[in-house]
């Protein structure tokens, strides 16, 4: 399967994609527990329903959604570990569920909460299983760590055992294990949860040379916004396992966004209730407000404002997107 | 076909550095280990003493089966064990993940990776005890029957992982099974004696339906100038067919694989 989009390779397509889970509901306390012994009842959990895109050679895609909403169920499925209800799936090709060696070979999952090294021994004791796993020649190998380590700042503590490095030590290492074999296809599953600011820069700096470089297809989720703005130009937004938006990051504040952000520095001082009437005053300080209006009538309002008071400065501004985000995932309308 | 075997040496070389981190584990486990194994033969030595016979078997017959008896239980606890822990914890706990997303075979991983140290020495002791028994009892062997044996005891080996193997894919099922690795252990004693002192339905049930009292029977047999060719035949067949039923059982009870939530 080599189809195109917009003369760009497809890499992953998923059509119709479900996984439902029958998951055991337990009544509370120590009755409850009596009565699950013989009578259980159970109730099926839509995990994803129904989920379908596309995804072009080389692109980075962002997978935003709540705690629970399917976007590790999705990449799971990607990578072959569960088998779907219904739906189909094919990355670089193949149907992951297959789990044929060709294709294992060309992917890597990295799921930021679970750890892949052997963790009572170094981390270049996993990186040489990995060589033998994956058949990687000696001199890619060397060249490869030796690359990696560098970028990553990580050649001290090859030799220290994993259980002794820190959070963010160990997920570099966990980076280099994943991509000792120059995966075609990455699927990052919150790969800088718990890290802190310094570390997550590090990690999305390497992630987007690495897709420069290698022009490597990544599926990224990520519960902090940072990521998902400075890596991916196009998102796909899960909730409760439907697909509600795909399309460029940018857009969603076109789509999404209900008001704007006017920031004024008044002339003469004004009183709180004279804002007012022109939308939720957010801040008042020092001839100096912040107002959220309507974003359809932000310009008609900045020009009333204009001719109403003497204004030294205004500005109108985005809001910013994780509150765009924050105000989809709340909106029960928008499903 | 190199790969597999590279990679099986591979496994080995990274548990013998796992064992080193924590010597002073190795070297109690290999204490009691090899205390074990002793207090077995003395335990038999009570029972039956030098005189009298087991179901027409001798004290040095009895010997001579509690040897493969020991050799097979140094693969259990050195191999089967471990793997089977891990097996069954890592469907519980998710990590099975790591194991399927990688390009190996996923029978072979999950049967090969783990493998503990401090019982080597039970497989030695038992090997050392076999051939002073067969000295003692001044048996003619010849390298025929040397090589059926061995042949016979890999597929006792081989039967006993199947079995291990398809109870611990319940947990596929059940996703928690705590004590399903208690399950074979537990059959142990079954061929910790001659198969021949069962007799009727049990007899049959242990020698045909579930023949777990072939294991160390057949290849004591072989040595003893015993052999049933018939039922080596049999125990070959079955066991060959059960394991690949075995795989057939886990390719169909990982689609019930659910791994765990982040």
């Amino acid at each position: 399967m080599n189809s195109t989009k917009n003369n760009k390779k497809i890499t992953i397509k998923v059509s119709n994609l479900k996984k439902y889970f029958k998951v055991y509901k337990k009544e509370p306390g120590l009755l409850g527990s009596i009565k699950s012994l013989w009578k259980r009842s159970y109730e099926t959990v839509k995990a994803v329903d129904d989920v379908s895109f596309e995804i072009t050679e080389g692109e980075i895609v962002g997978f935003i959604g709540q705690n629970g909403a399917g976007k590790t169920t999705t990449l799971k499925m990607l990578s072959g570990l569960l088998y779907p209800t219904e739906g189909e799936t094919s990355v670089l090709g193949f149907n992951p569920w297959d789990r044929k060696t060709e294709f294992q070979k060309q992917f890597a999952l990295v799921m930021g909460q679970k750890n892949q090294l052997w963790w009572d021994l170094p981390a270049i004791e996993s990186f040489h299983l990995n060589k033998a796993i994956y058949e990687i020649p000696d001199k890619v190998f060397d060249e490869t760590l030796s690359k990696l380590s560098k970028i990553l700042d990580v050649e001290d503590i090859l030799r220290i055992q994993v259980r002794k490095l820190s959070l963010g030590q160990r997920m570099k290492c966990e980076i280099i294990a994943a991509l000792l074999h120059n995966p075609k296809v990455l699927f990052l599953d919150e790969p800088t949860i718990g890290l802190d600011v310094v570390m997550q820069k590090t990690l999305r700096d390497f992630i987007k040379t690495y897709n420069k470089e290698f022009g490597a297809t990544i599926i990224l989720t990520s519960h902090y916004m940072g990521d998902v703005k400075e890596l991916c130009e196009r998102v796909i937004m899960i909730d409760k396992g439907h697909k509600i938006y795909d399309g460029n990051l940018a857009d969603i504040i076109n789509k999404y966004a209900r008001n704007k952000i006017l920031s004024l520095t008044l002339e003469n001082s004004v009183l709180r209730k004279d804002l007012e009437q022109f939308g939720k005053v957010k801040s008042f300080k020092n001839n100096q407000a912040t107002l959220i209006v309507p974003r359809k009538e932000a310009t008609k309002i900045a020009s009333k404002i204009l001719n109403q008071f003497k204004v030294n400065d205004l500005n109108i501004e985005e809001v910013p997107i994780e509150v765009v985000i924050r105000e989809i995932f709340g909106d029960k309308k928008i499903h | 076909m190199k790969k597999y075997w590279k990679l099986f040496w591979t496994f080995r070389r990274i548990q013998l550095m796992k064992m080193m981190e924590y010597r002073g584990d190795f070297f109690f486990w290999l204490i009691v280990s090899t205390m074990w194994t002793a207090f077995n033969y003395f335990f038999y030595y009570l029972i039956i003493g030098n005189s009298k016979t087991i179901a027409g078997w001798t004290y040095d017959e009895v010997v001579i089966l509690l040897s493969f008896f020991t050799m097979l239980d140094a693969f259990t606890w050195s191999v089967f064990f471990p793997n089977m822990v891990n097996y069954t914890e890592s469907i519980y706990q998710g990590t099975l993940s790591n194991l399927l997303l990688l390009p190996v075979n996923s029978v072979f991983i999950i049967l090969t990776k783990e493998a503990t140290y401090h019982n080597v020495p039970r497989f030695f002791i038992g090997l050392t005890i076999l051939i002073s028994t067969a000295v003692k009892m001044q048996i003619q062997i010849s390298i025929y029957q040397i090589l059926l044996a061995s042949f016979v005891f890999i597929i006792s080996i081989i039967f006993i992982y199947s079995g291990w193997f398809i109870l611990a894919t319940l947990s596929f099922w059940a996703e928690k099974l705590t004590n399903i690795n208690e399950v074979m252990p537990g059959f142990r004693s079954i061929y910790q004696m001659p198969a021949r002192i069962y007799t009727g339905l049990t007899g049959f049930i242990i020698t045909f339906i579930v023949p777990l009292g072939l294991v160390t029977t057949l290849p004591s047999e072989i040595i003893l100038n015993r052999n049933n060719t018939s039922d080596i035949i049999y125990f070959f067949i079955f066991t060959m067919i059960f394991a690949y039923l075995t795989i057939q059982f886990f390719n169909y009870s990982i689609k019930k694989y659910s791994s765990v939530g982040n």
